[in-house]
């Protein structure tokens, strides 16, 4: 048998899903406020494969570029690259829109030259030229670059971990003074 | 015949422009001048610089927004620089080794971001450089006269103390060397523009060295540093008093730079002051690690 509503329990009814209503309308706008953003204030910024540049890189971001932010993780901001994930130290980026075209801020000087690209895109003279130029060897520098290549992200965390010693391992206490 | 050498590669570059370049930094325990013959060999090499004006874009320097590709090319520039006046030693798993702890300090350091490259300098004098953007040198006289990773850690922190202070861009500054950074800038394709700059900057790091306040400051940064990734910190002061100690008893560490720098003990007192403040922290000494790792200097020498 059919119940009949009273008018009380419509708007009782009517209540409810206005509620449930605004309700998934305050879930979405929370949403939309984690979708937090941020926007490279530097020239030019390596987004790293992880805390560090032992990590290597994901990509490069120029300045005025627009990073979703994926996570806060103390200084590092976790944000998307090109549908990576990578780190940048928060000193690099802007929580507000910067345009890529001031770099007012980048000059030091308050003053703007109304350019669009740094001394490197357009072109600063490579190391390599310069030794060229002085005619010097620059087999030295390859070799520590190779040196530096050669170390690899698995192998500096297995020797950080067997030493004990790394990021996030705060030295103990001191059984003699320092300096002894 | 031992020297210890402090010297200062570079930085510099700067800011005042979209390019600009930071960091660099020597280090060494010492002093902060002359290094003696080999500090003779680089300066001649280089020529000085030009040089005026230190401007608002001087004092933009320090401002975050370096292009750091730019500062990387003057880091391997200076690079070149030294490592054409010293042979690298060919050492691949003592490289390693340094790179790796090098590294490990670098990670807890405040620019973690920086691509650090470590390498070993074939020579029985003391010292370590440091370039921009992390070109950091040690000498094989250094790594001879240390006992265990923590004297490794601790000189290497040191230089990274003044690649995150941004130690090589002051003392190009402070030498007038902002025009010259300006003049290589804007006209950026100007391969002697570019090369003045390298060469003033070198000369800077080099000939002139950092002030007391700068080494004083690198020190304390070194110590945090050390602390964070869990080194004793108290290995580095252990290996500047035998430094001093070399000075002062005519073991092959007196003349040269060090004689001019007597600050070897006042950095040692503010470094223990420091750690006492921090309430003598502990950590990792790993004689055994290092011992292993730089058996080849011992059967060599």
């Amino acid at each position: 048998m059919r119940r009949e509503r009273t008018a009380g329990q419509w708007r009782g009814g009517w209540r409810r899903g206005r509620t449930i209503v605004w309700g998934v309308a305050a879930l979405l706008g929370a949403g939309a406020a984690f979708a937090e953003d941020v926007w490279v204030k530097a020239p030019r910024v390596e987004v790293l494969a992880g805390k560090g540049s032992v990590y290597g890189t994901v990509g490069t971001a120029m300045k005025g570029t627009k990073l979703p932010v994926v996570a806060r993780e103390g200084k590092w901001i976790k944000v998307e690259l090109n549908g990576k994930a990578g780190y940048v130290l928060e000193g690099a980026i802007s929580p507000t829109a910067v345009s890529a075209r001031d770099l007012g801020d980048a000059l030091g000087s308050g003053e703007s030259q109304g350019v669009s690209t740094s001394a490197a895109a357009r072109g600063l003279i490579p190391a390599e030229k310069f030794g060229e130029a002085r005619n010097l060897d620059t087999a030295g520098l390859k070799q520590l670059e190779e040196g530096r290549k050669r170390v690899t992200p698995q192998q500096w965390q297995e020797f950080a971990a067997a030493g004990k010693v790394g990021p996030g391992k705060p030295a103990t206490a001191a059984s003699n003074p320092p300096g002894k | 015949m031992t020297r210890w050498i402090k010297q200062k590669l570079l930085v510099a570059v700067t800011a005042a422009v979209p390019v600009a370049l930071f960091v660099g930094a020597p280090m060494l325990a010492a002093g902060c001048k002359g290094l003696g013959t080999m500090t003779d060999a680089i300066g001649q090499s280089i020529g000085g610089s030009t040089g005026s004006a230190i401007s608002a874009a001087g004092r933009g320097m320090k401002a975050a927004s370096l292009d750091e590709r730019d500062e990387h090319e003057m880091g391997r520039s200076v690079a070149i620089v030294v490592t054409n006046k010293y042979r690298l030693l060919v050492d691949s798993r003592l490289n390693d080794y340094v790179t790796l702890v090098g590294l490990t300090v670098a990670m807890s350091s405040p620019r973690p971001d920086y691509d650090y490259c470590f390498g070993i300098l074939d020579t029985d004098e003391v010292g370590a450089f440091s370039g921009p953007t992390g070109y950091i040198l040690i000498t094989r006289g250094a790594l001879a006269r240390m006992q265990d990773e923590s004297e490794l850690a601790g000189v290497l922190a040191h230089e990274i103390g003044h690649v995150a202070l941004h130690h090589g861009l002051e003392a190009v500054k402070n030498a007038g060397m902002t025009q010259a950074f300006n003049d290589a800038v804007n006209t950026s394709k100007e391969l002697s523009q570019f090369g003045q700059l390298v060469d003033g900057a070198s000369d800077v790091i080099v000939n002139k060295g950092y002030s007391r306040t700068q080494e004083s400051a690198a020190d304390a940064e070194a110590a945090k540093y050390l602390v964070a990734a869990g080194y004793l910190p108290g290995g580095y002061v252990r290996f500047l008093r035998r430094i001093e100690a070399e000075q002062h008893g005519g073991g092959g560490g007196g003349g040269g730079a060090m004689s001019t720098h007597p600050g070897s003990r006042e950095r040692v007192t503010a470094l223990n002051r420091q750690l006492a403040d921090m309430g003598s922290p502990g950590g990792q000494s790993l004689k055994d690690r290092f011992q292993r790792s730089t058996a080849t200097l011992r059967r060599a020498g």
